[in-house]
């Protein structure tokens, strides 16, 4: 069997309107100073798109992209990443998954395909040790992402779109497997493409070019994820709907379109309830032992349990609290190929909507009603879901409501109101997609009271430190919930009393950020790649990787005014008595530790610092 | 002299609800304790045989506390174990 050694450094380049199909080798300072993964993909794209391009115009240019640890045994280390620009957002976006594709596409000698054009009529790719090929998929249009998956298995691992693709649904996925990737309608990408997948189909042993270093930084990777509380008992044995009870209890989980800071029916959507109820067994990413995702049992269904995000935003958010209705939900959303994260949010804001007469619809909240049919109509773009399907923040331009439409450059925001975790808004806020929990995720600090949740102290650090740190792990590529082990299970962390780290988080927090424990993720990946990658390089590159984002953002016309909360997060009481989120004093600090101007710019200096040459 | 008794309701969620082997425990209606006055929620921890890890995080009557705040007769104690990204 062929054998990889870390990665292959060749990306195919494909032209869907030409047909044309050329291989490039990455040049080894991209691959230095970006990595892989998002770093790679945001490089590429950078280095061949024109700002202002229309992202559902042949213009747009989609990417995806493998890392060093995809295929490889590391913790996490089975999943890839899609990059474009956002039809959701206009500004650049990523989006992870952790379906088979991305391993496959790797075995078959290539990290990453760049895509460029728009084919004629619907095609798929294909990718195999022999080579890429454009081929017809005018059979397949049409079909959803399970169907597909499942009539053309033979063909090898997929990465798809359903109909909320093909129908330019602002917020489609990309689904592989039963993972999916659906922030920022890069599905919809794809569907203005005429692309409806990517089959992958190889044989090769993906390995570390330094054996010995490798396996050395693996075996203490695994121990530290089977010892941390959260990825060696809470994730496995509750996924990630454990959330439920943690967010929903300290008000941060969304209740009625961000309204009410508790949801009195919580428990019946806990993870306790489906680990006693509905759990059948445990599934997840491509080589991860966690495995946080499961398969449930609701109302005799095997479905996809739904996951923490999915929960709050189709649950609690709509003030709806039937498990199995939620389940059958979130199956119609991932076959239909859409972000429940984006559809929870405008459904809600729908209901808003209708509750104070400014779209009549039969969207109530605490309604179940006709939600399943709503979700069809979305992708498919009929009567309100046509309107429904261009999200929150145009829903509010076309009638009105923009003071309680909840959203971040256009995002809609993760199941986090920041208004119980402010460092959390301020990452939002910030966040180079828009209102992402994937970029700079300060609440499990805020909640778990090394930060406080409310006030101002050590939060511009904090999340200066998490966005760079998560940008690189993306870039690896590490699922976030390797952070944790990463991150906490070591003697330094477990070994300073509770009132130090506090006082260094709250009072020195430069020193917190200088000192952050980064040596796992620097022994794998330079195990992986064969050359050391320290503490402060590893910091460096996904410092890196945020402002050369932030730049091409700028090139968008993206600046300080856009980094901002929803009004009613920034205006409305949630609790009474809490402090309001004090989001131009964390700014300041911000923008002032990044190296940005006043009007939110990297400043040249940054960008030479960081080796990012302007175009 | 013999400590005044006190009776709290405790809630365990995520990590703790999977430690508890306790088979009659239900989670939606929590458990019913006798403990001693002043008892914390450490100390509640202890009597569950429990483990008490950093990232725990408590509430009593909905309102945040701390793992040594001295409980009273009639509180109602929810424990929580450490939150994650989803
Ligand atoms: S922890 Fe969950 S999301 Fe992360 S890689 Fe494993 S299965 Fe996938």
């Amino acid at each position: 069997m062929k054998t990889i050694k870390a990665v292959n450094n060749k990306v195919v380049e494909v032209n869907l309107t030409s047909g044309a199909i050329d291989t490039l080798t990455v040049a080894e300072d991209d691959r230095r100073n970006y990595l892989g993964g998002k770093g790679l993909a945001l490089k590429l794209i950078y280095d061949r798109i024109k700002p202002g391009i229309d992202p559902l115009s042949a213009d747009n240019i989609l990417v995806l992209m493998s890392g060093p640890t995809t295929g490889t045994a590391a913790p996490t280390g089975g999943r890839f990443v899609l990059a474009a620009k956002s039809p959701l957002t206009g500004i650049f976006a990523t989006s992870y998954i952790g379906g088979h594709f991305g391993v496959n596409l790797k075995r078959a000698g290539y990290d990453g395909i760049i895509i460029h054009g728009k084919a004629e009529s619907p095609v798929y790719i294909s990718v195999t040790s022999e080579g890429v090929t454009i081929e017809d998929a005018s059979s397949l249009w049409g079909l959803d992402t399970y169907d597909l998956q499942e009539k053309e298995q033979e063909k090898g691992q997929w990465a798809v779109i359903g109909p909320a693709g093909e129908n330019l649904v602002r917020y489609a996925a990309v689904v592989s497997g039963n993972r999916i990737a659906g922030r920022c309608g890069l599905g919809a990408v794809m569907g203005s493409k005429n692309l409806k997948g990517l089959v992958a189909n190889a044989k090769a042993r993906v390995v570390a070019v330094n054996t010995d270093g490798f396996k050395k930084a693996l075996k203490i990777a695994q121990k530290k994820v089977k010892a941390h509380q959260n990825t060696g008992v809470n994730m496995v044995e509750l996924g990630t709907a454990q959330n439920v009870m943690i967010y929903g209890t300290s008000n941060i989980m969304p209740v009625k379109n961000y309204t009410k800071p508790y949801f009195d029916k919580i428990k019946n959507i806990s993870a306790e309830k489906i680990r006693d109820e509905h759990y059948v067994k445990n599934h997840g990413c491509f080589g991860c032992s966690i495995k946080c995702g499961r398969i449930g049992d609701f109302n005799n269904k095997k479905r996809v349990s739904p996951e923490y995000e999915t929960i709050a935003l189709m649950g609690s958010n709509l003030e709806i609290d039937e498990l199995p209705k939620i389940a059958e939900w979130n199956e119609t959303l991932n076959r239909l190929g859409m972000d429940s994260i984006s559809a929870g949010n405008t459904i809600g804001f729908a209901m808003e909507l209708n509750e104070k007469g400014m779209l009549k619809s039969e969207l109530e909240f605490g309604k179940t009603g006709n939600i399943n049919s709503i979700l069809e109509d979305i992708a498919y773009r009929k009567g309100l879901g046509d309107d429904l399907a261009e999200g929150v923040k145009r829903l509010s331009e076309k009638y009105g409501g923009k003071e309680f439409a909840i959203h971040v450059k256009g995002l809609e925001l993760a199941a986090y109101d920041p208004r119980g975790c402010t460092g959390q808004g301020l990452g939002y806020a910030t966040a180079n997609c828009g209102a992402t929990h994937l970029s700079g995720a300060t609440h499990s600090v805020e909640v778990g009271s090394y930060l406080q949740p409310y006030g101002t102290r050590g939060k511009a650090h904090m999340v200066k430190m998490m966005q760079d740190v998560t940008d690189v792990a993306n870039s690896a590529i590490f699922c976030i919930q390797a952070q944790y082990p990463f991150l906490e299970e070591n003697p330094t962390y477990k070994n300073t009393p509770d009132f130090i780290l506090k006082f260094v988080m709250r009072y020195l927090p430069a020193v917190s950020a200088a000192t952050i424990e980064l040596s796992d993720f620097c022994s794998l990946v330079s195990g992986i790649m064969g050359y050391k990658i320290n503490h402060k390089e590893y910091y460096k590159i996904g410092e890196r990787i945020f402002n050369l984002e932030r730049y091409m953002n700028c090139r968008e016309g993206i600046d300080s005014t856009d980094d901002t909360l929803p009004e009613r997060l920034l205006g409305e009481e949630l609790i009474k008595g809490a402090p309001p989120i004090e989001l131009k004093k964390m700014m300041k600090k911000y923008y002032k530790l990044r190296g940005w101007d006043d009007k939110g710019h990297p400043k040249p200096g940054t960008l030479e610092r960081l080796n990012i040459a302007v175009s | 002299m013999k400590k005044k008794q006190i009776k709290v309701t405790v809630e365990l969620f995520g990590g703790l609800y999977v430690k508890l082997q306790n088979e009659n425990y239900d989670f939606e209606t929590g458990i019913e304790l006798d403990m001693a006055e002043k008892s914390t929620p450490k100390d509640i921890l202890k009597a569950l045989e429990l483990p008490f890890f950093k990232t725990m995080i408590f509430f009593v009557n909905k309102e945040r506390a701390s793992a040594n705040t001295r409980l009273k007769n009639g509180d109602k104690l929810i424990c929580l174990t450490a939150a994650s990204g989803g």
